[in-house]
């Protein structure tokens, strides 16, 4: 197990105060590694909120160059960045955060080609992504690989967040079978809704690293920022899902 | 009877409300609310929904009183029901 130093034992303190945490549970995210896939409006603020809690290694996956439209949500980014890989922009911006976290900077998006071994870098992946094609291969290495995946979407004021570990949980394919046909790749978006979703998506992540509380595994948490209601709606495994039918 | 319809994510925005309140006769099912829905919202918020035969979209999300049914679009309704209707999101 990692040990702490006594610079971390400072800047943990107030969490480790935690009885669900505690030094042992640091000790875990320190020695824990995630995979988030981009660092857009929700990535951006899971990979920011486990670089503060002190997670050991973030593993992040983005391409493309940062856009003035990426700027209403996506905290990792500057206006100094505009024209620049984004990838560059979340590392410094984590660095700055939290100096002794490890980056695996990848600035490719997730596909069929490197999936497998960013999955396998990692003790937990977060699917952030915003296209259907990318949750879907992330979904399939995650229950070929026995990793859980935490999972957090958006769609205008509205989010859906879940956790999906592999043999004990529905995987995404068993929730959508199929790629929605209308899904669009540009779509509304106010920061503070991904935030939300993502500050949640992170503390799930923590829980499965340390080891406390209940998950969402197996319920859907949907919420709506319009009047800021949330709903857990239960979700079952398809006996013929095809991903994660016979695990 | 009365049912009460939900929409959520894109089914809301083509819906262009979030709940909508039905007459039903005695005895309607899920698809037969589903129906009267899309006569009000027209043809692309049934192609969101609705397969080319009637049937659910797979990646569609379809709760009654919270709850998903495993009769599905056959379900029997009941005065006071409450239809809640998803669709997947990927934003971030």
């Amino acid at each position: 197990m990692a040990t702490l130093s006594a610079e971390e034992k400072a800047i943990y303190e107030w969490q480790m105060w935690l009885p669900q945490v505690g030094e042992a549970g640091q000790k875990k995210l320190k020695g824990a590694s995630a995979l988030v896939s981009r660092c857009g409006g929700l990535g951006g603020q899971v990979c920011y909120s486990l670089a503060a809690a002190g997670i050991g290694q973030l593993i992040i996956a983005h391409s493309g160059v940062l856009k003035p439209s990426d700027l209403n949500r996506q905290i990792l980014m500057t206006h100094a960045g505009l024209g620049k890989p984004r990838i560059d922009s979340a590392v410094r911006r984590l660095k700055e955060l939290n100096p002794r976290l490890e980056i695996v900077a990848v600035p490719e998006n997730i596909s069929a080609a490197n999936v497998e071994g960013l999955v396998k870098q990692a003790d937990i992946v977060f699917d952030c992504a915003p296209l259907f094609t990318e949750r879907f291969l992330m979904n399939r290495e995650c229950v070929r690989q026995r990793k859980p995946m935490i999972e957090a979407a958006i769609f205008g004021l509205e989010a859906q967040i879940t956790t999906f570990i592999p043999g004990l949980t529905p995987c995404l394919s068993c929730l959508y079978p199929e790629a929605p046909p209308h899904w669009k790749r540009q779509f509304p978006v106010l920061a503070a809704i991904p935030a939300m979703a993502a500050s949640i998506a992170a503390l799930e992540g923590i829980k499965q690293i340390v080891g406390f509380g209940k998950s969402l595994a197996g319920t859907l948490l949907y919420y709506d920022g319009a009047d800021i209601s949330f709903q857990k709606i239960p979700i079952a495994r398809r006996p013929d899902c095809p991903v994660c039918g016979k695990v | 009877m009365h049912i009460q319809l939900f929409y959520f994510a894109q089914i809301r925005q083509e819906a262009g409300t979030s709940t909508i309140e039905l007459l039903l006769g005695d005895q309607a099912t899920v698809l037969q609310a589903l129906t009267v829905a899309v006569d009000l919202h027209g043809e692309a918020f049934r192609k969101l929904i609705l397969t080319g035969s009637n049937q659910l979209q797979p990646c569609i999300i379809l709760l009654v009183n919270g709850i998903p049914v495993p009769e599905g679009i056959r379900t029997i309704l009941k005065n006071g029901d409450c239809l809640s209707l998803f669709s997947p999101v990927a934003g971030g």
